[in-house]
């Protein structure tokens, strides 16, 4: 309909002739001038900011929230996943013995990581006293005098706990007196420590224990308890034969006589002259209970 | 048009290569004279410039450019005092005749003696200059703007069917114009 009312309105001829002289066109320093303020009104406008622009895109605001958040959720993860380095303040080795296996010892143990409270002169006591670290050392045989430096080694060497709360070594050469506080239930008679033998061999049992002690994840909740245990294991393993003296004659003061024999066993194991070291009435009672086989 | 906006220079030169015959043409034959073009042919591409970043396009690139020149020529008009002679009433041939005859380039202005081409393009000039001016813009947009009957129309302010016989009206005086040279 539109093309009939165009072909109505036009005439061929006509259009022909208009288009033959039609030749005019502006000059060419008008072409120019209009052109010329074209491209300068084009390139003197501001740049226009697109949605790709920097300053507009949408992640500019929250990016450094994400990078911190990132920041933070890594670190996180690599504190979870890192393993614990064990205390070495709580299994710091006391001089005191337990109160569990010193029934004499009447005050109360001192700190861990505390030295012994010195002992008044005055103070009535059914034990023996403690030595003193110094004393101690001077008192010291031959066979703890092979044993030097006992403290630094027990404490780079905290013993593994497992979860059902026992101690475990890491090397057998750590408790010689295994052999004969087999089957006994005292942990402690168990971990009798060797003086002389175990203190070479605790540079390695250092690198090993707190790699065991990683792999015990079930013994954290323990802890506490187990730190205890641990303490009080290891005073026993530094035991002079004043010690052991001391512990067997308590337990024949309490009239304990198994529980005496198990020291004495223990003392025989860590010193091979444990009958002699006896005082005379404790040799006579000691030459009634029979070594344990080697 | 778009391109230009974002700033892109040389699609303007592209535009400006389309259509500056048919503006200049459409502007010299309403004018009469090329000093008049020239300056309105630069106002309306300087008007183009400007408004650039306000081109929407709902229509053709040629029926905007066209529209802008319309305007800038109705202006010249006013700015003239030929305003009074644009007249849209097809049917006042005497009127027209009459505003014809004012116009530079009229058929009384030309010489006796033409030849060829250059006579045909007088006498089409001429014959151009006697129509009433809204014929001779309805004829001008469809010869050199290309535009539809209902885009002129549009331009115009009309009825398809005013611009159907405004343009038989032209067609009609400017064959008889044609047969008696």
């Amino acid at each position: 309909m539109t093309g009939e009312h165009e072909r109505d309105v036009r005439d061929p001829a006509l259009d022909a002739a208009w288009r033959a002289q039609s030749g005019e066109a502006p000059p060419p320093a008008l072409d120019a001038t209009i052109l010329a303020a074209a491209h300068r009104a084009v390139k003197s406008a501001p740049a226009r900011i697109g949605p790709g622009s920097e300053a507009t895109r949408p992640w500019r605001g929250w990016a450094p929230l994400m990078a911190a958040a990132a920041i933070g959720a890594v670190t996180i993860g690599v504190l979870q996943l890192a393993p614990r380095e064990p205390d070495a303040t709580k299994a710091v080795v006391s001089d005191v013995p337990a109160d569990a296996h010193a029934p004499a010892a009447d005050a109360p143990a001192p700190p861990m990581a505390a030295p012994p409270a010195p002992q008044k002169p005055d103070a009535p006591s059914a034990a023996p006293a403690q030595p003193r670290p110094a004393e101690r050392s001077q008192d010291a045989k031959p066979a703890a005098r092979a044993a030097p430096q006992p403290f630094p080694a027990r404490r780079e060497a905290p013993p593994a706990v497992d979860a059902t709360g026992k101690v475990e070594r890491t090397r057998e050469a750590d408790r010689p007196a295994a052999a004969a506080g087999e089957g006994a239930t005292d942990n402690a008679m168990r971990q009798a420590a060797p003086p002389a033998s175990a203190a070479p061999a605790a540079p390695a049992a250092s690198l090993a224990a707190p790699q065991a002690a990683a792999r015990d994840a079930g013994a954290a909740p323990q802890r506490p308890a187990l730190e205890k245990r641990v303490m009080r294991d290891d005073a026993t393993a530094v035991r002079t034969p004043d010690d052991w003296i001391a512990r067997i004659r308590g337990f024949i003061d309490r009239a304990d006589d198994a529980g005496a024999a198990r020291e004495l066993a223990a003392f025989r194991a860590a010193y091979s002259d444990a009958d002699a070291r006896l005082p005379v009435d404790l040799r006579v009672w000691a030459a009634g209970v029979p070594r344990a086989p080697r | 048009m778009l391109a230009y906006a974002r700033g892109e220079a040389a699609a303007f030169d592209a535009l400006y290569a389309r259509h500056k015959g048919g503006v200049y043409r459409y502007l010299l034959r309403h004018c009469g004279n090329a000093g008049s073009a020239d300056e309105l042919f630069q106002d309306v591409w300087m008007n183009v410039i400007r408004v650039r970043g306000s081109y929407a396009p709902t229509a053709k690139f040629a029926t905007w450019l066209y529209t802008l020149a319309h305007h800038r020529v109705v202006d010249h008009w006013r700015a003239t005092g030929q305003a009074t002679l644009v007249s849209i009433d097809d049917d006042d041939d005497t009127g027209a005749q009459h505003a014809a005859a004012a116009l530079s380039g009229a058929r009384t202005d030309e010489p006796e003696t033409r030849v060829g081409n250059r006579e045909l393009a007088s006498s089409l000039a001429a014959a151009l200059a006697t129509l009433p001016p809204a014929q001779r813009d309805a004829f001008l947009l469809q010869q050199e703007a290309g535009l539809s009957l209902a885009e002129i129309a549009t331009l115009q302010g009309v009825g398809v069917e005013t611009v159907k016989s405004r343009l038989r009206y032209a067609v009609t005086r400017l064959r008889m114009e044609l047969a008696s040279t």
